[in-house]
């Protein structure tokens, strides 16, 4: 092994041609070089559409008697479709595993790389590609029909651009939607082949971390559901340009088909958001109780046949649309099921903390509070899962508070927990932990002021995607708490975001390999990791979470990484 | 600091190769699976009309091209056996031979194309619908198609589109194998692209075997 | 890497070939008879399924790959057949007005 091979992934690189600067990242197959570039776009598209959210939640401050317009009715649509289209599609599905998975899934296998490094290079750049066609639409004119697409809108609707061009900039979204989903299905292919041929010397599939683990039930998801809804957005795009009949009533089309075909990858798709952070959660807390994870095998299961089970209950989003009563009974029925294994995971996590020898890290912090949020946005779904219920939820707050509970308050909340857990270790500097925590406070407290309202907001009748309200006091005042909890919650938002930044620029040094004694193998190697991730290519003996073996290792001063023979 | 290059790439691992390119493959699967789904949805709606739209495919023709695909795949499988056997110049030449087979499956599907155009029937489901009857786009006495065929021939036409511009993709990149067999970088020791590419023909076969039947075979 | 791992004498290929051009030609025979819409369509597809999985094993290769080839073609295969079994849940049920 030569020297720059020993060196720091930051100071060495894997393309011969660019050795500095911009281009020695933006050409780079390193997945840790990758997993980082993800990480600053993804977060500045979070952070944009935050700041939509925000001026949406201003305007609901104000009822329809107040007179008071934040955003104009017209531009109300746009700005619902923009913030769900760079949450959902440039944040939180591809979130966690292009950025903690490309990072951290070669490493905790004890793998050099993916499989196919240039492949994810051209991942990210699809992902680019992508958002700079959504960032542009919008300019161009954007899309009012929510992220959904759900037709005959979609089909009919003609959107103006602002520089006063004619543009189908509905089209334009659609296509650059396509694009993003070629981005993730490529990486699910990469995750997929690097578990399945890359593994560590003596690791078996039950020897891999939790987070492995749901990476991989992840890329299922994605190779398999991802492409149905990439064809389906092309035929809308299609049935726009050339007037060929596929969803339009008026030529003898089923828009229905079209919400099945969509949901076909997008139920799935919240479960390619949330598993990787369920992941993420099943590795702070043993790390931070200092103890093996309860029930190992149950929970590595449990996000296999979470996405096995959640490819089978699409239409549940579709119990009103007018599909037959026996589909919606069948897939009520389905719903229930995943709760199941969805529960034994958190069952397993709490069982972990017991007796545990407990830190309150940002990051543990971060995972409790997903355990807490997500427990309400699972079982409001029960709600909605039920055909009586919903039928009088849906299509209101509830909902809305509902999928942020899981997306926001899960999904989220367990990614800015990983990246707290692994923040060391990806850039080898410290943040601050006073301010971590505090803006862990804002965040938690303003995400429960923000949500919780909404939750009965919807459950008294409040629908979701409009500007304005009639003057009810309830409402009113169950709005502007809510809205008082957006201002702490992106307070929250800024200061995390603030702590990560200041950190990169003047954080502290830090090459304490495994600052919060982890017992997984990507912590055994050093901070920041090398450009082949381990000096010399490990040989596993233990199970991840055998927290004995690990202290062991310790004190006699091996590791991992180093143990080789 | 090129040896560090090296020594990621030189990490090749054939069969974590396939098994990748597999799994393409099925995304590409399930992309048409969509399409398949939209069909048969509308079938079960719409059988009387999909039947009568289907007579005006012509059934020789359809039989003729899937026979054209499938003698185009033994020439694929055919030519992969003589590149690992060492025989380069056999190999090229069933390369070639596939490519052409490819080449007149679209001029015939070309031809059966325009014969829809000349018959209006694409514009009968464009303009018809979008004018009502009496479109100037139609020649007098023609009557606008019921909305049943209208779902029958636009999926007909963006189905076999979407399967023409894979074969366009298939035989484009096999020309490019073939050039690369030529310039020796693709060898009897190294025959990974031409099988990748082999693979991705046949399911491109697949899926005419299936569009088959639905669509020439159905009245 | 060992070039003469699965090299084959022509003559699979062709038979697989023989058989698969003489599936085209009963398929287009059968659908002449006079057998129903569902039993006719099901002939067809089964034929089909027939023709795609002799591509599938022989033309592909599959019966050269290791077992984890033929588990993954089991995930796409059974995902597929609930997607259709799921979305015919509803359409095969639906009371139409």
């Amino acid at each position: 092994m030569d020297k720059a091979a020993s060196q720091s992934y930051l100071n060495s690189h894997t393309n011969p041609k660019w050795t500095k600067g911009f281009m020695s990242w933006f050409m780079s197959t390193d997945h840790k070089r990758i997993g980082i570039m993800y990480a600053m776009a993804m977060f500045t598209f979070f952070f944009v559409a935050v700041c939509l959210g925000f001026v949406m939640k201003l305007q609901k401050m104000f009822p329809a008697s107040s007179g008071w317009e934040i955003i104009p009715v017209e531009m109300y649509g746009s700005f619902f479709t923009l913030h769900a289209i760079i949450m959902i599609f440039l944040f939180i599905v591809p979130g966690a595993p292009a950025i903690l998975g490309n990072f951290f899934l070669p490493l905790q296998i004890g793998a050099r790389d993916v499989a196919f490094p240039r492949v994810n290079l051209l991942s990210f750049w699809l992902y680019l590609f992508g958002a700079i066609m959504a960032v542009t639409g919008v300019l161009l004119g954007g899309a009012d029909t929510g992220w959904t697409f759900t037709p005959p809108y979609s089909i009919n609707t003609q959107t103006i651009s602002v520089l006063g061009i004619a543009f189908d900039s509905v089209s334009w979204m659609l296509t650059a939607t396509f694009i993003l989903g070629w981005g993730t299905i490529l990486t699910g292919i990469n995750f997929i082949v690097t578990v399945h041929r890359m593994r560590a010397k003596g690791m078996g599939y039950f020897k891999m971390p939790l987070f492995t683990w749901s990476i991989y039930a992840t890329s299922w998801l994605q190779v398999l559901a991802t492409p149905v809804v990439g064809i389906t957005l092309l035929m809308i795009v299609i049935e726009r340009i050339m007037p060929v009949g596929f969803f339009n009533p008026a030529k003898g089309g089923d828009p229905i088909l079209f919400q099945h075909l969509f949901w076909i990858y997008s139920h799935p798709a919240v479960y390619i958001m949330i598993l990787p952070s369920m992941g993420l959660v099943s590795e702070i807390i043993p790390t931070n109780s200092q103890k093996p994870i309860f029930g190992y095998k149950s929970i590595a299961i449990a996000s296999c046949s979470i996405a096995g089970v959640g490819y089978l209950l699409w239409a549940h989003h579709m119990f009103t649309t007018g599909m037959s009563d026996f589909a919606a009974l069948l897939f009520s029925f389905l719903t229930f099921f995943v709760a199941i294994p969805t529960a034994i995971k958190v069952f397993n996590w709490t069982a972990t903390l017991y007796k545990g020898s407990i830190t309150l890290t940002p990051a543990m912090l971060f995972a409790l509070a997903f355990i807490f949020n997500f427990s309400i946005g699972g079982l409001t779904g029960m709600f909605l899962g039920s055909l009586s219920t919903d039928i009088h939820l849906h299509d209101t707050d509830f909902v809305v508070a509902h999928f942020h509970y899981t997306m926001f308050g899960g999904a989220a909340f367990g990614l800015i927990g990983g990246v707290f857990h692994y923040f060391s270790k990806m850039f080898g500097k410290m943040y601050s932990m006073k301010w971590a925590k505090a803006g862990f406070g804002f965040m938690f407290i303003g995400f429960n002021a923000l949500y919780f309202p909404m939750l009965l907001l919807g459950y008294y009748g409040m629908p979701r995607r409009y500007q304005t309200y009639p003057d009810i006091p309830i409402f009113n005042k169950l709005q502007l708490a809510s809205t008082i909890g957006s201002w702490i919650l992106v307070t929250g938002v800024i200061i995390v975001l603030a702590v990560w930044i200041h950190a990169l620029l003047k954080g502290k040094r830090t090459s304490d390999p495994n600052p919060w004694n982890s017992s997984t193998i990507e912590w055994q190697t050093a901070t920041p990791p090398t450009l082949f991730n381990f000096e010399v290519d490990p040989v596993i003996t233990r199970d991840p979470y055998d927290y004995e073996a690990f202290r062991a290792e310790v004190k006699a001063g091996t590791s991992l990484g180093a143990s080789h023979d | 600091m090129t040896d560090q290059v090296l020594a990621v790439e030189h990490h090749h691992d054939e069969v974590g190769t396939r098994l990748g390119f597999w799994l393409f493959l099925y995304t590409e699967l399930f992309l048409f699976a969509a399409f398949f789904l939209v069909y048969a949805v509308y079938r079960s709606s719409h059988l009387e009309d999909f039947k009568l739209a289907a007579e005006n495919l012509n059934t020789t023709i359809g039989a003729v091209n899937t026979i054209i695909l499938l003698t185009s795949s033994l020439t694929m499988v055919l030519s992969l056996d003589a590149l690992k056997k060492g025989s380069v110049k056999l190999a090229k030449l069933l390369l070639l031979a596939t490519v052409a087979l490819g080449v007149a499956f679209l001029i015939i599907k070309g031809f059966e194309w325009s014969a829809k155009f000349d018959h209006h029937i694409f514009l009968q489901t464009v303009k018809g619908i979008a004018a009502g009857h009496g479109s100037p786009l139609l020649t007098p006495g023609e009557e606008m198609l019921p909305v049943g065929q209208v779902l029958f021939f636009g999926l007909y036409f963006v189905m076999t589109g979407t399967h023409a511009l894979h074969i366009i993709i298939g035989a484009t990149w096999m020309l490019i194998v073939y050039f690369w067999i030529s310039k020796g970088s693709i060898n009897p020791e190294n025959h990974g692209v031409l099988e990748r590419c082999g693979l991705y023909w046949h399911l491109v076969d697949v899926i005419w075997i299936f569009l088959f039947p639905l669509y020439y075979l159905v009245a | 890497m060992n070039t003469h791992e699965q090299t084959q004498s022509p003559r699979l290929p062709i038979i697989v070939f023989a058989a698969l051009i003489l599936l085209t030609i009963s398929t287009v025979l059968l659908s002449g008879l006079d057998v129903g819409n569902t039993t006719s369509l099901l002939i067809a597809m089964a034929v089909a399924s027939m023709k795609a999985g002799l591509v599938l094993y022989f033309f592909m290769h599959l019966n050269h790959e290791p077992l984890i080839f033929k588990l993954f073609l089991g995930v796409a295969f059974f995902t597929l057949l609930a997607i259709f079994v799921l979305t015919f849940s509803d359409y095969s049920f639906r009371v139409l007005a």
